[in-house]
């Protein structure tokens, strides 16, 4: 009986240090995983801002206008057209997205429309944006006429960017606690009631965190725009309030080639001298833009999550 | 539909024989064969059950035996879950709860729900406790101020938290927030109070207290507790229920029914034959 203890407990031992040097190899191997991601990400920022970072804090070429034939020319009107394109799909998918996640989570009955609701959407997030782009041209540009224009990008970025913020807010309000909801209906509140005033709240961390990452997405985005917003930049005049006029910042009927869609042309049939330079400084601005909007992302997440539950 | 069927219903003492709902002084409350099934599966048997006001019930018996089932009934809650069906009567002030015609939003807040789990919304403390009474009328900014502090000092939280009251309520101990949540409750003036295991999350000091207000509120409201503490039971309750296995086997004066168990199953149970 001693003996067999003796046994029992070596075996055990062996199993507890087959154990233990298998948990030591994991963790060098998911190390060294982690370590190439980082690598990676890395050496592409570096690669990026060392080769147009200088420009980042040139004004001229943050301002200037792009030049057709000669050197020297800036990625004003593209920098404009890219932030107007994104607070402006931002504007349609924000409540297009929140019905519909508030609609899936909250009303729909399980069953098998929701289902397959359910699956279209995830389907449509995974549609290559190339797809998503020509297809805006045949809708937007062709059939409603609208030429390239920035409603007719707006309008593709929002088919592109939709079933990514449906997914987050849909997740965040899945997360929010069961007895949160409960207890909101149990004082005799409605659903929407309840939606409004107990769920958004619960949500809000993950939802802004989620919308600011989708947004470095469609900041960067050109396949989609290529055929839908157009490669060509028309000189902007600020002053100018007249909706109607081509120079007209505000015109969402004219054409609007964005930072990405620049970068992509000038690479693909740019006859600027100064290419080479043009499409690295365009490029470090864009890279900084979601950088930038990365880590608002974090912030913002963080101090929404510290006023939800403290203070 | 009900009253053809031939199994014998467990009776509750106090039940009146008045059939045609109308309310009688001594009931606040009272089921008549309420039954429960998700889906296929029963999950409650048909019973009947009358609650005295200014009384405390406790509910007891077993996990899953259908007592947070059977309480989640009584104000509509699983009419938020999917496939689950409800049938039978639930007498309120002469009216049937489950007849289709029942305003579920005034039931609800007749009838408030405490749950387990401490669950503040990510609000203050203050607009925790205002959030029902706001949504529900049009009050002045004194009038909201008057109900919030009524409320916090029934559940004796306000002393502890009044310079304090603009804190978001998560950030208080799972003991306060509790209180906190029955104060939301109790802002919206219910008659009944309906809780599903309230201590079981929090430490002796917090149950005692919450204990100490299950009473104090029994004076004028009538409250329903399910617990899995018999001695809570024994302590708190002026008449126990218990469940097994979705049946309601016996129903009586507390201290009758923990000295002496009509039925087999009870005994078997009060005295830890099974859990
Ligand atoms: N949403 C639901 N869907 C399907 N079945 C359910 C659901 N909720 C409860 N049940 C079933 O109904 C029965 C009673 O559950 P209930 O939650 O009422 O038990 P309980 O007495 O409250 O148990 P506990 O003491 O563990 O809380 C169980 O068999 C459970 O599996
Ligand atoms: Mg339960």
């Amino acid at each position: 009986m001693p003996n067999q203890d003796a046994m029992t407990r070596e075996d055990e031992g062996l199993r507890l240090r087959g154990a233990r040097r298998a948990d030591r190899a994991a963790t060098i191997v998911l190390g060294a995983l982690v370590a190439i991601v980082c690598a990676l990400v890395a050496a592409l920022v570096f690669y990026v801002l060392s080769r147009g970072g200088a420009k980042l804090f040139d004004l001229s070429f943050l301002t200037g206008r792009p030049q057709q034939f000669k050197a020297g020319g800036g990625i004003g009107p593209e920098l404009f057209n890219s932030f107007y394109l994104l607070f402006l799909t931002l504007l349609i998918s924000l409540p297009l997205s929140m019905g519909a996640a508030i609609f899936l989570t909250q009303y729909a009955p399980a069953g098998p429309v929701t289902t397959a609701v359910k699956t279209a959407i995830e389907t449509l997030s995974s549609l290559p944006s190339i797809v998503v782009g020509l297809f805006g041209m045949l809708v937007f540009v062709l059939f409603f006429g609208w030429g390239f224009s920035i409603i007719s990008g707006a309008l593709a970025l929002t088919i592109f960017n939709v079933p990514i913020l449906v997914r987050v807010m849909q997740q965040a309000l899945e997360a929010v606690p069961q007895g949160r909801r409960d207890s909101s209906l149990a004082l005799g509140l409605t659903r929407w009631e309840t939606t409004i005033h107990v769920l958004i709240p619960s949500a809000i961390p993950a939802i802004v965190t989620g919308v600011v990452l989708s947004a470095g997405r469609v900041f960067g985005e050109a396949a989609t725009l290529i055929y839908t917003a157009g490669q060509s930049a028309p000189a902007l005049d600020f002053t100018n309030v007249d909706l109607t006029s081509p120079t007209c910042p505000w015109n969402v009927f004219r054409p609007a080639e964005t930072l990405a869609v620049h970068i992509w042309k000038i690479n693909s049939e740019g006859v600027v001298p100064d290419l080479a330079v043009v499409s690295a400084g365009s490029a470090a601005v864009l890279v900084a833009c979601v950088l930038v909007f990365n880590i608002l992302a974090r912030v913002l997440g963080r101090a929404l999550e510290r006023k939800v539950t403290a203070a | 539909m009900m009253a053809e069927m031939t199994v014998e219903r467990p009776v509750d003492a106090a039940t009146t024989a008045a059939g045609d709902g109308r309310r009688t002084t001594d009931e606040a409350l009272r089921c008549e064969g309420l039954s429960v099934a998700y889906g296929e599966k029963q999950a409650l048997a048909p019973c009947d059950m009358t609650f005295a006001p200014s009384t405390v019930t406790a509910l007891i018996g077993p996990s899953g035996c259908g007592k947070s089932t059977f309480l989640r009934c009584l104000n509509l809650m699983n009419r938020e879950i999917a496939n689950c069906h409800v049938g039978g009567h639930i007498w309120f002030h002469g009216q049937d709860a489950l007849a289709p015609g029942c305003d579920v939003y005034d039931l609800r807040r007749c009838i408030g729900m405490v749950f387990q789990q401490p669950n503040p919304f990510p609000l203050s403390i203050y607009d925790n406790v205002a959030y029902g009474p706001r949504r529900h009328r049009r009050l002045s900014r004194a009038q909201l101020d008057e109900i919030v502090e009524r409320s916090l000092r029934r559940v004796g939280l306000f002393d502890e938290v009044k310079d304090e009251l603009k804190k978001s309520g998560l950030a208080l101990s799972g003991g306060q927030q509790q209180r906190l949540c029955i104060a939301r409750t109790l802002a919206v003036d219910p008659e009944v109070l309906l809780m599903d295991e309230p201590t079981s999350a929090l430490d002796p000091i917090s149950t005692k207290m919450v204990e100490g207000l299950m009473r104090d509120l029994a004076r004028d409201h009538t409250v329903i507790v399910v617990t899995h503490n018999m001695q809570q039971a024994e302590r708190v309750s002026n008449r126990t229920a218990f469940f097994y296995l979705g049946e309601l086997v016996e129903v009586g004066p507390t201290k009758e029914l923990f000295s002496h168990p009509r039925e087999r199953r009870t005994q078997d149970y009060l005295s830890g034959r099974f859990s």
